[in-house]
């Protein structure tokens, strides 16, 4: 995880986590920061109070919500 | 078949990536179209992957819907198995001769992102805020197993 944060390729990026799934079922979705890097497709989302509230390695389709939507899921 | 997949074009841009790489640049930051393309390449050949592996989702959530395993088994089985997925498409990038002769069914469309929101869903369930019973849960991947069908 300090890898990822101190990586220079890491991006902060203001968004959310769960919009898409706000749209699927009306959980509702969390503002937040990724900090997104796209050469290892690694993010991780920080919600209120920047609080770790999950991260993982995206797929394809994932990276593309959090570079073009700033959301993930 | 997909007409849309133009393997010629997906190696070209790859390789671009990957000299701009090399001069510590990414196509990411440097032309924004072409790095489109090459996502839109590298999201279709995704749906593929994970539609070439669609008997395994399919048989794992048919277990989980019949009691077979706990949620914690199912989601933990089904983490895998995305892992697995998602992990297959840089060595086929890596393998050109393979990548040129890669064949896309069109059924395969959106596979990914269908696959994604089950994994969500597991994710989301062990998220601090969530909400959502077991009971719940299982009645949501009982409705993704019907949407699946189509996919048959």
């Amino acid at each position: 995880m300090r890898d990822h944060v101190l990586d220079p390729n890491t991006k902060e990026i203001s968004g959310t986590f769960g919009a898409n799934r706000e749209a699927r079922d009306g959980t509702p979705k969390t503002e937040g920061t990724h900090l997104y890097n796209p050469k290892t497709k690694n993010d991780l989302f920080f919600g209120p109070g920047n609080r770790l509230k999950s991260g993982w390695k995206t797929n394809q389709g994932q990276s593309k919500n959090i570079e073009i939507d700033h959301n993930l899921t | 078949m997909n007409d849309n997949f133009d393997t010629v074009e997906y190696i070209k841009l790859l390789e671009k990536e990957k000299i701009l790489a090399t001069k510590g640049y990414s196509l990411y930051s440097e032309n924004e179209e072409e790095n489109n393309r090459l996502r839109s390449y590298r999201i279709t050949l995704e749906d593929q992957i994970y539609y070439n592996n669609r008997y395994e989702y399919q048989f794992l959530i048919k277990g989980y819907l019949s009691e077979k395993m706990s949620t914690l088994a199912f989601i933990s089985a089904f983490f895998k198995l995305f892992r697995i997925d998602r992990d297959r498409l840089e060595p086929i990038e890596k393998d050109l001769k393979r990548l040129s002769t890669f064949l896309i069914d069109s059924k395969s469309n959106n596979f990914a992102t269908f696959i994604s929101e089950i994994f969500e869903d597991c994710d989301y369930s062990f998220d601090e805020n969530c909400k959502v019973t077991e009971e719940e849960f299982k009645g949501s991947i009982k409705k993704k197993y019907s949407q699946m069908q189509k996919y048959f």
